[in-house]
C-alpha cells in the first residue's frame, strides 16, 4: 500500500469509525449489565493488508452451561409447582394444620359410639353419635369435592401453560428466523440470540427442552422424550380442557406433535417443566387422594353394615352410612370410585327427617329382619359393642390407592394423612434443593456470559485513549498540510 | 547553440511544466473521487544534437501523461452492501452510454427503479446470471454479460429434495407386537415419533410425521405420514396411507445402521421426492434423539437484502433466512492497465496498448477479490500533489527566466547595429 499522508488520514478516519462501533458495543454491554438474559459482546478488529479494519462482534456463550441451567430450571419449576400445589391439596382436604381432618372426626365418632355403648338407653347420646357420624360423612364429601375442584384447577393450569408454550414457540420462530437471517448475511445476530436464550428459559419452565443447533445458528428443540417442539416451524401442543371433574373422570392428555406428554412421577418428581407436574398432580396425586377418601368411605360403610338377623340369608346392607350405590354393599377389597362424594347418613337414623337415632342400638334400618334388639330392651348394648369393635377392626384395602397394608378405618385415615404429608415434605425439600441448584447454575452462567462493569469501564478508558490517538493523528496531518499550503504563495 | 534555440527550449520547458500543472489540477480536483487513479506527467527530452558535432544545441522537453491505473486505492468502508471495491488488479465491467462495455473501479452501485445496479456515473454493473445454471466466464470477451438486477426475483420457493437425517433409536425399547405404525389403524402403536418440515413445489410447508416402530431386535420400521392427514388427537388412522415405509436394521455389535448409504425416499405430496440421508444413525442404549436434521427447500419469501461475497457472487437473502445466488460479478483484467484509455465517469476503455481484456471471476489468479460495503478511494495524495505543484511552479518560473534571458540577449544583439 501507499504510505502517504492522505492514506494516514483515511486510516485514522476508519479507526475513529471503528472506535465508535466498539464504543456502541460497550454501551450495549453497560446497558445490559442488569439484564439477566444479556450476554456480553466483544468487538474484535481484524486488519487487512490495505489498512482496512473490519469489526466482528462476538457474543460470549457457554452452550453446555446454558443446557445445564435449562435442565435445572425445568426441574426446579416442576418441583416448585408440585410442592406448592400439594401443600394446597393438603389444606383443602385436611384444613389448616389438619383441623378439619377426617381423622379427628373419626376419633370423635369412635368416642361417641363408646359413650353410647356405655349408656345404650340414652337417646341424647344416640343423637350425638349420629351427629358425629354426619360430621364424618360431610367432611369426606367436602374433601372429595375439593379434590375434584383441585383437579379442575390443575386442568385450567395445564390449559394456560399449553397456551403459553404455543405462544412462546410462535415467538421462538420469529426470533430464530431473525438469528438465521442475520447469521447467513454476516449481520449481527447477537440481540436476537439473547432473546432466543431468554425464550428458551421461559419455555423450559413449562416443558423440558433439548436444544440442538444446526447450520446458520438454526435451533431445533426437542423434549426429553425426543418429541419435536420446534424445527423450522413450531409444532403444535394440543390439549382439550375438561372444565369439571368428577371422581373417576380422567382428563385429556397434553399432546406435543401428536405424542402424549409423560406425567412426572414421585414426590421428588421426575417432571421437567410445570406442564408435566400439573399432569402428575391431576392424574396421579389427586386421583390417589380421591381413592383414599373412597377407601375411608368404604371402610365406614363396611363397619356399620347391618346383617340379616332373621336367618333368611338376606344380604349385608348399609347401616348408619349410606352411599350412592346403597343399600347393597360395595365389592370387597377394591376402591369404589366416587364413594366419598356420595357418603351420607342413612335417613332412617336422621331425626331431622323423621328417622330414629336409636336404630344405631337396635339395628333394622333395612327392615324388620335386620333388627337385633327384637325385644326393644333399653340396655341392649351388644350391637353397639359390635360396631365399636368393627370400627377398630382391619379391613382389606386396595393398594392401588397408594397405601398398602392392613388398616382399620381410623388408622387408614391417619395413613392417608401421613401419605399426603410425606409427599408434601419430600416435595418441599426437593423443591428447595432443585431451586438452589437452578439458581447457582444461573449465577454461574451469568458470571460466564454476563457483564462485568469494572471490565467494561477499563475498556472504555482504552477506547477513549484510542479515539484520542486517532484524533491526534488527524490533527497532526492537518498541521503538515497547513505547512505545505502556507509555502504556496 | 543559438539564442533562438534557447528561447524555444525555455518555451517547451514552460509547456512541459504547464502539462504537469494541469495533471496536478486534475488530481487535486479528483482527490475524493471514488475509483480515481492519479495521473502523472513525465517529461521526455527532445535532443537536436548531432553525433560528431562538438557544439550543443538546446533541445526541449515534451510532456508525457500517464495514468497510474494499477495503483491500489485505500478502502473506505460504508454501510451499503452494494458498495463494492476491488482488492487487486481487476476491473468491474460496466455498461456505459451507447451500450458500450467499459471497465471501472468506481463501485458505488445503487439499484435504480428497475433494480439494476448503477454507479454514480450512471453506468450499469454487468454480471453473469445464475438463471441458467452456474455461470462460467467468456475468457476474452463481454459475451453473456447482462445488467445485474435485484428485483426480478421477488418471490421464490424451492421444493425440498434432499436432506440429512440422523437419529439414535433406543435399543432398550420394547418390541411392538401389535399393529405397527405402517398399518394405519386406530390401534397402531409406535415406539418413537418425530416430524420434519419440508416444502412442496409451491413452497408450502408440509409437516411429515415420522414414526419408528421396533418390530424385532435391531430391526425398526420407519413410516412417514403427512401430518395434515392425521386424525384429531390420536393421529391414527391417517386419512391417507403412509407416504413411505421402510425397514432399518442395526448392527448389534456396535449399534450402527446397516447399509452403505442408508436413504429414506419420501415422495412429498405436491412436491419433489426427498432423499433423506440417514448416515450416522444408530441404535444405542440411550434416549431417542435426533442428532442431525437438515433439509433444503424454502417457503415463498421476498428478498430481505442482497449480499456480495468476496468471489463476486450476489446472494439474495430471503426473509425465511435462506439465500440464493442471483448473479456473479466478473472482474476484467488487461495486460497493461496503465495504458487504458480514461473516459468520463471513472471508466476505462481497452486500447491497443493495454492489451486485450480477459474476463475472470474474483479470487481467480490475478483478478483480486471483491469487498462488499467498501469503496476504493482516489489514489491521489494531496501532499504529493502540492509538493509537485510548488516544484512545477518554480520550474515554470525558471523556464520563463531562460526565455527572458534569451530575449534580453537577442535584444542586445539587435542593438549592436544602430
Amino acid at each position: 500500500m501507499n504510505l502517504t499522508l492522505t492514506n494516514a488520514l483515511r486510516i485514522a478516519q476508519t479507526s475513529l469509525l471503528n472506535t465508535g462501533t466498539r464504543t456502541s458495543v460497550l454501551t450495549d454491554n453497560i446497558n445490559g449489565a442488569n439484564d439477566p438474559n444479556f450476554s456480553r459482546r466483544d468487538a474484535s478488529i481484524a486488519y487487512g493488508p490495505n489498512g482496512e479494519q473490519t469489526i466482528s462482534i462476538r457474543r460470549s456463550e457457554n452452550a453446555a452451561l446454558l443446557e445445564q441451567s435449562l435442565r435445572a430450571s425445568s426441574a426446579a419449576s416442576a418441583q416448585e409447582t408440585l410442592s406448592s400445589s400439594v401443600t394446597r391439596l393438603n389444606r383443602l382436604i385436611n384444613g389448616v394444620d389438619g383441623e378439619a381432618s377426617i381423622s379427628t372426626a373419626l376419633t370423635d365418632l369412635e368416642n361417641n359410639m363408646q359413650m353410647f355403648a356405655g349408656d345404650p338407653g340414652n337417646e341424647m347420646l344416640a343423637a350425638t353419635a349420629v351427629d358425629s357420624a354426619r360430621e364424618v360423612a360431610d367432611r369426606l364429601a367436602t374433601a372429595s369435592g375439593a379434590v375434584q375442584l383441585f383437579r379442575a384447577e390443575a386442568d385450567r393450569e395445564i390449559e394456560q401453560s399449553v397456551a403459553d408454550v404455543n405462544s412462546l414457540l410462535e415467538q421462538f420462530k420469529q426470533v430464530n428466523d431473525k438469528v438465521v437471517i442475520e447469521t447467513r448475511t454476516n449481520g449481527d445476530p447477537t440481540p436476537w440470540l439473547d432473546q432466543r436464550d431468554a425464550l428458551l428459559k421461559e419455555i423450559s419452565e413449562h416443558i423440558s427442552v433439548n436444544a440442538v443447533t444446526r447450520d446458520s445458528n438454526d435451533m431445533v428443540l426437542y423434549t426429553y422424550q425426543g418429541v419435536t417442539l420446534f424445527e423450522t416451524n413450531p409444532r403444535s401442543v394440543t390439549f382439550t380442557p375438561t372444565p369439571t371433574y368428577a371422581p373417576g373422570k380422567s382428563g385429556s392428555s397434553v399432546r406435543i406433535d401428536g405424542v402424549p406428554l409423560d406425567a412426572g412421577a414421585g414426590a421428588s418428581s421426575s417432571a421437567a417443566g410445570n406442564l408435566a407436574a400439573w399432569v402428575q398432580l391431576r392424574d396421579d396425586i389427586a386421583v390417589d387422594a380421591q381413592s383414599q377418601l373412597d377407601e375411608i368411605a368404604r371402610g365406614l360403610v363396611l363397619a356399620f353394615a347391618e346383617t340379616d338377623q332373621s336367618g333368611g340369608g338376606g344380604p349385608q346392607l348399609t347401616g348408619l352410612f349410606d352411599y350412592g350405590g346403597g343399600p347393597g354393599m360395595p365389592p370387597a377389597g377394591a376402591v369404589y370410585t366416587g364413594m366419598a362424594a356420595t357418603l351420607s347418613i342413612n335417613s332412617a337414623f336422621d331425626a331431622g327427617v323423621g328417622g330414629d337415632p336409636m336404630l344405631l342400638r337396635d339395628g333394622g334400618a333395612n327392615g324388620a329382619s335386620y333388627v337385633e334388639n327384637a325385644n326393644g330392651e333399653a340396655g341392649f348394648s351388644a350391637r353397639l359393642l359390635n360396631l365399636v369393635e368393627n370400627f377398630g377392626a382391619n379391613y382389606t384395602t386396595d393398594a392401588s390407592a397408594g397405601i398398602a397394608g392392613s388398616y382399620s378405618v381410623s388408622t387408614y385415615a391417619e395413613a392417608s394423612l401421613g401419605w399426603l404429608e410425606d409427599i408434601r415434605s419430600t416435595a418441599a425439600d426437593s423443591a428447595d434443593r432443585k431451586s438452589v441448584l437452578s439458581e447457582r447454575l444461573t449465577q454461574e452462567l451469568s458470571n460466564e456470559t454476563g457483564v462485568n462493569l469494572d471490565e467494561e469501564m477499563s475498556r472504555l478508558i482504552e477506547l477513549e485513549q484510542s479515539y484520542q490517538a486517532s484524533a491526534r493523528i488527524i490533527a497532526a496531518v492537518d498541521e503538515l498540510f497547513n505547512a505545505l499550503l502556507n509555502s504556496i504563495r | 547553440m543559438s539564442l533562438f534555440g534557447m528561447m524555444r527550449t525555455g518555451v517547451s520547458g514552460m509547456e512541459g511544466q504547464a502539462g504537469r500543472l494541469s495533471t496536478i489540477a486534475d488530481n487535486i480536483a479528483n482527490s475524493a473521487t471514488v475509483g480515481y487513479k492519479r495521473f502523472s506527467t513525465l517529461l521526455v527530452t527532445q535532443s537536436v544534437n548531432q553525433p560528431g558535432v562538438q557544439m550543443h544545441f538546446s533541445g526541449g522537453v515534451t510532456a508525457e501523461t500517464r495514468q497510474l491505473v494499477s495503483q491500489q486505492g485505500v478502502f473506505q468502508f460504508t454501510n451499503s452492501a452494494s458498495d463494492l471495491a476491488v482488492n487487486g488488479s481487476g476491473f468491474f465491467v460496466v455498461e456505459g452510454p451507447g451500450s458500450s462495455q467499459l471497465l471501472t473501479r468506481a463501485g458505488s452501485f445503487v439499484p435504480n427503479a428497475e433494480g439494476e445496479l448503477v454507479n454514480a456515473a450512471g453506468n450499469y454493473l454487468l454480471g453473469y446470471s445464475f438463471e441458467s445454471g452456474i455461470p462460467s466466464p467468456t475468457a476474452n470477451g463481454f459475451a453473456g454479460l447482462e445488467r445485474v438486477r435485484i428485483d426480478d426475483n421477488e418471490l421464490v420457493a424451492q421444493a425440498t429434495d434432499q436432506g440429512d437425517f440422523a437419529f439414535n433409536l433406543p435399543s432398550t425399547a420394547e418390541i411392538i407386537t401389535g399393529n405397527t405404525a405402517s398399518a394405519n389403524l386406530s390401534t397402531s402403536e409406535f415406539s418413537e415419533k418425530t416430524s420434519v418440515t419440508v416444502y412442496d413445489n409451491l413452497g408450502a410447508p408440509i409437516l411429515l410425521d415420522v414414526y419408528y416402530t421396533k418390530t424385532a431386535a435391531n430391526t425398526w420400521e420407519v413410516t412417514v405420514y403427512n401430518q395434515a392427514d392425521a386424525a384429531p388427537d390420536t393421529a391414527f388412522p391417517y386419512a391417507n396411507g403412509p407416504i413411505t415405509t421402510d425397514t432399518l436394521t442395526f448392527d448389534p455389535s456396535d449399534g450402527s445402521i446397516i447399509g452403505a448409504t442408508p436413504t429414506l425416499s419420501i415422495a412429498v405430496p405436491g412436491g419433489a421426492t426427498v432423499e433423506l440421508d440417514m448416515t450416522g444413525s444408530s441404535q444405542l442404549a440411550a434416549e431417542f434423539e435426533i442428532t442431525d436434521i437438515e433439509v433444503n427447500g424454502t417457503a415463498p419469501s421476498s428478498i430481505e437484502r442482497v449480499e456480495f461475497t468476496t468471489d463476486g457472487t450476489m446472494l439474495a437473502v430471503y426473509t425465511n433466512g435462506t439465500s440464493r445466488e442471483l448473479f456473479r460479478v466478473p472482474l476484467a483484467t488487461v495486460a497493461s492497465p496503465d495504458n487504458l484509455e480514461a473516459l468520463t465517469g471513472n471508466t476505462f476503455a481497452v486500447t491497443d496498448g493495454s492489451g486485450d481484456v480477459r474476463i475472470g471471476f474474483p479470487e481467480d489468479a490475478g483478478a483480486g477479490t471483491i469487498i462488499s460495503g467498501a469503496l476504493e478511494t482516489s489514489t491521489v495524495d494531496i501532499a504529493q500533489e502540492l509538493t509537485e505543484m510548488i516544484e512545477a511552479q518554480r520550474s515554470y518560473s525558471a523556464n520563463s527566466k531562460v526565455f527572458q534571458t534569451g530575449s534580453e540577449l537577442t535584444e542586445l544583439v539587435i542593438n549592436l547595429k544602430r
